[in-house]
């Protein structure tokens, strides 16, 4: 493996990146993602997500296009780019009968770049036994030991599969600490996947929705909050048909709105008239459930 | 590649001493009845075979363990994040096996001579037998090696090199049948270098076949 890592100003590229099973196409994708990004790749179950990971890591060979890591074709049979890519997938490969310390020296001999100190640290972070065998282990335990195995070679390049999914809340906010910590020196990108909407707001700057295979939005976190917002409002009129609105609720005159271009709602509601008018604010993960919600249009029309 | 290869085997290290332990356990009690009952007993080579047998057949078992536990774990998942390619797993999965087989015929073969130190006789047509019968079990793990693979291209719609394994493998069924046939009935000094030589043969097409397969993989992720 080399140790060439040369500086990029892409992490990774996805040009046209298609995978194809049986009743099922990822792609074409293509997607971008700058060194000191956080992107959450945000759907449902069955969207693409772990597939697109997959690619990325060298885990699938995709049946058209391709994905490049800091300049580095991705591919199993290259190892350039492996260097640079840190995963935590839902299966890790470990040596189940053996212990978390067994497992770690085992990688710190496998990995070009491993740092012991880097190993010690996380290990000590996260209050990880060293002694118990793998398949003794929590599931939290395991995801806090994928990291460490992850994150100990250094690379410049997190893949991060539904790291949080199926945690309890405390090991959920510890994972989303380590995460926070290692992404705020801004040398790290980092794609994660996730349909736990609360962790995108800790996390992501920016967001990436994928629908059946395609990839319908991408867009800003702050982007996207300062254009949705939930207005209610009292109007007598029916057949309402307003700008932006992507969900509306009457009963007789009183309105509730959801609209993912807020201005021009307001604008239209002011020159129709409209009472006791208020605005909220909508989290993240209110908005990333419509746009999963109402689909391809919603999505397209959103940013 | 060494290195995931020995790492593999001291994973394992703990059923291979288990399933020799096991095999010595029986050599022993073999041993212990056959000298009780003299020469009133079966021939001597029956009793040398029945223990070469055990001591070859046991790492055989383990392996078929082995091959079970590997693909449960997912171990390519984390080759794969180091600097091993495809070509290096393949060779590790199909070296492993062998490995084993190596390690029951010296434990056999080191029972002959101690038994022939003993006895005073070289049973070799024993090690013979025991060595052809548990070349049939690494032959079957080979082969059930080659057949997931051709399996799993088949899943990944690369439709030749399925059919490609599939048929290797029902051409080494009938080349071994015909082999084995025909060395019953043309008996002679030749007769067990030919079958072993056969066993050879296969086992070195189905461990590069299996090589090939793998390395042309799309999908590492099961």
């Amino acid at each position: 493996m080399s140790d060439r890592r040369p500086q990029a100003t892409v992490a990774a590229r996805l040009s046209g990146l298609t995978k194809r099973f049986q009743g099922f196409q990822l792609g074409p994708l293509d997607l971008t993602l700058e060194p000191g990004t956080v992107l959450a790749l945000v759907g449902p179950n069955g969207a693409g997500k772990t597939t697109t990971l997959n690619c990325m890591a060298g885990l699938l060979v995709p049946d058209e296009g391709g994905t490049e890591v800091y300049g580095f074709p991705v591919h199993p049979a290259r190892t350039e780019y492996r260097r640079d890519v840190g995963y935590v997938g839902e299966e890790s490969g470990f040596f189940q009968r053996w212990t978390t310390g067994r497992n770690l020296e085992y990688l710190a001999r496998l990995l070009p770049g491993w740092s012991d100190d880097r190993a010690r640290r996380l290990v000590e972070r996260f209050a990880l036994p060293m002694d118990k065998p793998v398949n003794k282990l929590s599931r939290g335990n395991r995801t806090k030991l994928a990291l460490v195995a992850a994150l100990a070679h250094g690379p410049r390049l997190l893949l991060l599969d539904e790291p949080t999914a199926g945690l309890d809340p405390v090991v959920r906010t510890e994972v989303l600490d380590v995460l926070w910590e290692v992404t705020e020196d801004g040398d790290h990108a980092v794609l994660y996947s996730t349909h736990v909407l609360s962790d995108i707001s800790r996390l992501a700057d920016e967001l990436a929705f994928l629908r059946d295979g395609q990839l319908v939005l991408r867009t800003g976190r702050d982007e996207l909050s300062e254009r949705w917002r939930r207005v209610s409002f009292r109007l007598r009129q029916e057949h309402l048909t307003l700008t932006g609105v992507v969900e509306h609720r009457q009963v007789r005159a009183e309105h509730q709105v959801i609209t993912r271009d807020a201005e021009a709602t307001l604008e239209q509601l002011a020159e129709l008239g409209a009472e006791a008018v208020e605005v909220s604010r909508m989290g993240v993960d209110e908005i990333a459930v419509q746009i999963l919600k109402e689909g391809h249009h919603v999505a397209r029309t959103a940013n | 590649m060494w290195h995931a290869l020995r790492t593999e085997l001291a994973y394992f290290r703990p059923w291979l001493l288990g399933g020799l332990g096991l095999a010595a356990g029986v050599v022993i009690i073999v041993s212990v009845v056959f000298f009780a009952v003299g020469d009133d007993g079966p021939p001597r080579h029956a009793a040398a075979g029945i223990r070469a047998m055990f001591l070859i057949m046991a790492p055989m078992i383990v392996g078929f363990i082995i091959q079970g536990l590997r693909t449960e774990e997912r171990r390519a998942r984390l080759l794969l994040a180091g600097p091993l390619t495809p070509r290096h797993l393949a060779v590790v999965a199909v070296l492993l096996p062998a490995v084993l087989f190596g390690i029951g015929v010296l434990a056999a073969g080191l029972m002959i001579v101690v038994n022939a130190l003993v006895t005073g006789t070289l049973e070799l047509e024993s090690l013979h037998i025991a060595g052809y019968v548990g070349g049939m079990m690494f032959m079957m793990i080979l082969m059930g090696l080659l057949i997931q693979e051709s399996t799993a291209a088949y899943r990944q719609r690369r439709r030749r090199a399925a059919a490609a394994g599939w048929t290797g493998f029902v051409v080494a069924v009938l080349f071994l049948a015909g082999l084995t046939t025909a060395a019953m009935f043309l008996q002679g000094p030749m007769t067990w270098p030919s079958l072993h030589l056969g066993n050879l043969i296969v086992a070195v097409t189905a461990m590069v076949a299996t090589v090939a397969l793998y390395t042309r993989r799309t999908d590492f992720t099961r």
